[in-house]
């Protein structure tokens, strides 16, 4: 499952909002995901350019909203590194990284 | 902003590039969109930053215009999606067409390919369109992992015609996984629900190791229902039908066992 797509589904106000605010909002859906696949079956993506419309700095505050995610589930470092690498590397058999 | 997040190796999972001079060959592209225009790597690094954890990325395939019928018939049909993969070649094995914003150095930051493919055409046509894949593919094919065909925006009962099932097999055979994308929230419950009864189909009498595995992309499309106008995290616990399609997929999703390794044994030491 990848935590990806998401500026595409909010409300212009919504993505003008601050990190904190942006996690907020998501929360209640991050926790299902997280509660249904776990952190060893979720991967990090950016959906780069999608995520850009209406979006100042998009890449870079869905990073962060995504490590606020991560901090405040208190995920353990092996989890956080799924997220970050891990799933996407053995979900698509990246061999390089290996 | 806030502050720095922690330095764990990141790979962005789903990305899309194309160079100016392919543009009109993208289906949903018009000259109004605001993604109009050169998406290659320049513009990629520059969204990123390039942080000092980047690894890379996964290139997800970006719909362009195809034509099923035309493609099994002859091949037409399959010539933009192959284009594309020609787009990723040159990206993966650093040789830039000038003009086209990315260098020769950039091509390590390629980790996989997910093309477009006519999985509803059935095992056959799509076994011969993956060997027009690996022709033009050369060096790059060993990056593309996987396939995608997009069935949010297809009628009722794509996903789940005998030759879509095949297809799937077909991928699963050779150890390509396919992304799905759905859109529960622009497109409907029952995207999802045709969702749970392909992966099941899909998976039914294979061995485990040729189990086609599924990427879901674009969580929202699953999540996002109402999305932020009914604050619905109770709605969605409330729900039955809904805890009882994301159980069923996560029992049905392939490689559980292989997924609770280690996140050690998944990176590099």
């Amino acid at each position: 499952m990848k935590l990806s797509g998401c500026f595409s589904e909010m409300p212009s106000a919504l993505k003008a909002a601050p990190v904190d605010e942006i996690f907020l909002a998501l929360q209640p859906y991050l926790a299902v995901i997280l509660a249904t696949f776990g952190p060893f079956r979720i991967m990090f993506g950016s959906d780069w350019p999608v995520c850009t419309i209406g979006v100042d700095d998009a890449w870079k505050k869905w990073r962060l909203v995504v490590a606020r995610f991560c901090d405040l589930a208190s995920l353990s470092k092996a989890e956080q590194i799924m997220i970050w690498s891990g799933t996407a590397i053995k979900a698509y058999g990246i061999k390089e990284l290996i | 902003m806030a502050e720095e997040p922690a330095d764990y190796p990141i790979i962005d999972s789903h990305i899309h590039l194309y160079p100016a001079s392919e543009v009109e060959t993208l289906a949903w592209y018009e000259p109004s969109n605001p993604l109009h225009g050169q998406h290659s790597l320049n513009e990629y690094t520059t969204a990123t930053g390039s942080p000092s954890s980047f690894d890379g990325f996964i290139f997800l395939e970006t719909d362009r215009k195809h034509d099923l019928k035309s493609g099994v018939k002859d091949g037409t049909g399959w010539t933009f999606p192959l284009m594309e993969v020609d787009w990723l070649k040159r990206i993966a094995l650093g040789t830039p067409k000038a003009g086209e914003g990315h260098t020769a150095e950039q091509k390590k930051l390629c980790l996989a390919i997910v093309p477009w493919a006519p999985v509803p055409s059935g095992a056959e046509a799509l076994e011969r369109y993956v060997g027009e894949v690996e022709k033009h593919a050369e060096g790059s094919f060993g990056k593309i992992r996987g396939f995608r065909y997009l069935v949010q925006d297809k009628p009722k009962g794509t996903m789940l015609q005998d030759e879509f099932i095949e297809g799937l097999k077909w991928l699963g055979k050779k150890g390509f996984v396919y992304d799905l994308g759905v859109d529960q929230h622009g497109g409907g419950k029952w995207q999802l629900e045709e969702a749970v009864e392909m992966i099941e189909n899909a998976h039914e009498g294979v061995d485990e190791e040729e189990k086609v595995t599924f990427i879901i992309s674009e969580f929202s499309s699953l999540t996002f229902p109402r999305m932020i106008r009914l604050k619905i995290l109770q709605t969605i616990y409330a729900n039955p039908t809904y805890r009882c399609i994301t159980r069923r997929i996560q029992s049905s999703l392939h490689g559980e066992q292989q997924y609770s390794n280690s996140a050690n044994a998944a990176r590099r030491s």
